[in-house]
């Protein structure tokens, strides 16, 4: 999996915000998601292309939670992305 | 159209539409303009069609009074401004903005405002208010655009708060958080249709977040809703006068 090209994250408050650049403006014109706390993390790591055990993997060695709420963190996440039509593969 | 001043900017339009030629009489000014207005018959058809395909039935004077609007709001981002949806009234000469999706009761709850504290609130604007930063502080200012009500002045004041308003039976109103807020005050700003513009406006906000007391009304339509309203707002200075 792998986010989409031209998105960009801006610091709002507590939180960023994804805002789409270059051909995805006119297409993403209605896109209002945030990413905030851990989130910044897997955006980073989906930008470079991975799967959701590596995200699974890279929340567990910075947070000390169990996996079943990172599990849930992770899908919640890739839910979020794929409703916004953010990721390809 | 002759110039107007809005802000502390002063704006040249170069067409004469009819809805805004009765709206300007306050906002007339003489001095070299900010910024200027200048579209072809283009840029207003696209505006007119976008209109339509949102489903719209405004007239094509209407279309273009608000395509005037959009082109201002966009301009405005470059001189550290942004138009937000939202009822702004000045009490006591401090600008408050009550905002929520529409039909939720901001321009009811404003009018309650008036209706109990007579001259000491000046409305802003009913609708579509200018939020401006200068140097390092927030303003509301009046426009001419102020939706079906036609309540604005044009007056420049301070930003002492923004109020999330909901409707419900009890009134009640408390601080909010700025993580709690931000899709709601996502929804209520004006979005540029260009990057450039939009992310400059997400700056603006990001300083407005660390800067304006934000609050959630929770209110009812009885006039103890803006009595509540103000002392959360205003706090032991406000008193209300006696009836």
């Amino acid at each position: 999996m792998k986010l989409k090209q031209g998105f960009v994250l801006r610091k709002c408050g507590a939180a960023e915000i994804v805002v789409p650049v270059g051909e995805n403006v006119e297409k993403y014109k209605n896109l209002m998601i945030t990413v905030s706390g851990s989130g910044r993390l897997l955006w980073d790591r989906l930008a470079e292309g991975c799967e959701r055990e590596d995200l699974i993997a890279a929340l567990l060695d910075v947070y000390e939670v169990e996996r079943p709420v990172v599990e849930a963190d992770v899908d919640r996440f890739l839910k979020k992305m794929k409703e916004a039509d953010l990721l390809d593969g | 159209m002759p110039k107007l001043k809005i802000a502390d900017l002063v704006i040249d339009i170069k067409r004469d539409n009819p809805i805004l030629a009765g709206q300007i009489a306050d906002y007339l000014s003489k001095e070299p303009a900010d910024i200027t207005v200048d579209f072809g018959q283009d840029y207003i058809e696209r505006e007119i069609e976008a209109e339509v395909r949102s489903n719209f039935t405004f007239s094509p004077a209407y279309s273009e009074y608000l395509a005037i609007y959009r082109y201002i709001a966009t301009a405005f981002v470059d001189h550290d401004g942004f138009l937000m949806h939202g009822s702004a009234l000045a009490f006591d000469g401090k600008g408050y903005l009550f905002t929520a999706p529409s039909g939720t009761g901001k321009s009811t709850h404003t009018r309650l405002w008036r209706e109990v504290f007579g001259d000491r609130v000046v409305m802003v604007n009913d609708d579509k208010p200018m939020v401006t930063r200068r140097a390092g502080r927030f303003y509301l200012s009046g426009t001419p655009w102020s939706g079906k009500h036609d309540l604005d002045s044009n007056i420049t004041v301070p930003l002492g708060g923004i109020v999330f308003l909901e409707r419900g039976k009890e009134n009640k109103i408390d601080p909010a958080s700025p993580d709690r807020v931000l899709p709601l005050l996502f929804r209520q700003v004006y979005r540029p249709a260009d990057s450039a513009h939009w992310l400059a406006t997400i700056d603006l906000l990001n300083d407005l977040l660390a800067v304006c007391p934000l609050y959630r009304l929770v209110c009812n339509m009885d006039k103890e809703a803006a009595r509540v309203a103000m002392a959360g707002l205003v706090g032991a200075n406000g008193e209300t006068p006696a009836e």
